[in-house]
């Protein structure tokens, strides 16, 4: 499911509302987190794999937003510059081993779910199959597919050229394709 | 030889992420090899949606705004109670630095200063003048002997 498109309330860019929260404007700081929260905690959430951490990593990443302490200095979209604050963050947290497990454990401490037809089930072998990849594929396919962005858009996030961009999506595809033939698709 | 699609327009046909010009419409829909990679990588495409945000990831809840709010609150303090502290030491470290250089420099000896070192100097300034009048003894000695050429 993409995200929605989320329609401002305030008409002011987000690099005009990143300075005037910065200044501790509370309007600023409400209408960042309106905007940018379910992209910020659903990206933490996909790379972390469990709630309670996405939530800590985007109260984190809002943090350094608000307070400044992560500054936008305005070289790249800002959309692209809070992107590169979440991947760093959370690899900063697996580093830190904020998150005391790695994906595939969180995944079998669940209720297994062993209904093909089951929305959990399927959730839980996308998620498997996630985990199984490289981290950087990971990482790739998880911003095309769930954040909606192009080649170019993730090479900006991340620092990669856009064929070593492309070379990790395909390759990514290809595995989970392989990896979840056995489901149909809903 | 048929020009078939690369993996990345085979993707973005399945991800639609971009119109798809007509020549590649066209090509899949005559060509049944890409016609089917394009179906698979679609279906995977489609079932990977099925991971869906948890709902409580969708809107910040009140209990996190209140302490994101709080948190920012301590950074904005720390900053401003210590801030001043932060430049006061600094253009202290700069000014002692800037002082101690230029007060270096001022009194760091020179030869003239130093009569040992004025007496050594003038030791080998005597040494090189007298190695120099050998030298050119020797030079005119043995131009004397072979008629003038040295």
């Amino acid at each position: 499911m993409t995200p929605e498109r989320i329609e401002p309330v305030d008409a002011r860019t987000d690099e005009a509302l990143a300075a005037a929260a910065h200044a501790g404007e509370h309007a600023a700081q409400n209408e960042l987190i309106r905007r940018h929260y379910h992209h910020v905690a659903g990206l933490a959430y996909r790379l972390l794999g469990r709630v309670d951490t996405a939530e800590d990593a985007a109260q984190d990443v809002f943090v350094r937003l608000l307070s400044g302490k992560s500054a936008f200095a305005g070289r790249s979209r800002f959309s692209t510059w809070l992107t590169r604050v979440v991947l760093n963050l959370c690899i900063d947290y697996r580093r830190r081993k904020r998150i005391t497990q790695t994906l595939p454990e969180n995944i079998a401490q669940c209720p297994p779910a062993t209904n093909p037809s089951d929305d959990a089930y399927v959730s839980q072998r996308i998620q498997t199959a996630l985990a199984r990849l490289p981290e950087r594929q990971r990482t790739a396919v998880v911003l095309h597919r769930y954040q909606n962005q192009s080649y170019r858009e993730i090479a900006a996030a991340t620092g990669w050229s856009e064929s070593a961009v492309e070379s990790l999506i395909i390759r990514a595809y290809a595995a989970l394709r392989e990896e979840l033939k056995d489901l149909k698709e809903k | 030889m048929v020009e078939h699609l690369t993996e990345s327009q085979i993707l973005a046909l399945a991800a639609e992420q971009q119109t798809a010009p007509e020549p590649l419409r066209r090509h899949v829909a005559d060509c049944s090899a890409c016609r089917d990679k394009l179906a698979e990588l679609r279906a995977t495409w489609l079932l990977l949606g099925g991971w869906q945000t948890p709902a409580q990831l969708q809107t910040p809840s009140d209990p996190w705004q209140a302490e994101l709010f709080a948190r920012v609150r301590r950074q904005h303090t720390l900053l401003a109670r210590w801030r001043p502290v932060i430049l006061r030491v600094a253009a202290s470290v700069l000014v002692a630095f800037g002082v101690g250089l230029g007060a270096a420099w001022y009194s760091a000896p020179t030869v003239a200063d130093d009569p040992s070192q004025l007496a050594a100097g003038s030791l080998y300034l005597e040494h090189l003048s007298a190695s120099r009048s050998v030298d050119l003894e020797t030079a005119l000695g043995a131009a004397g002997a072979t008629g003038g050429q040295p």
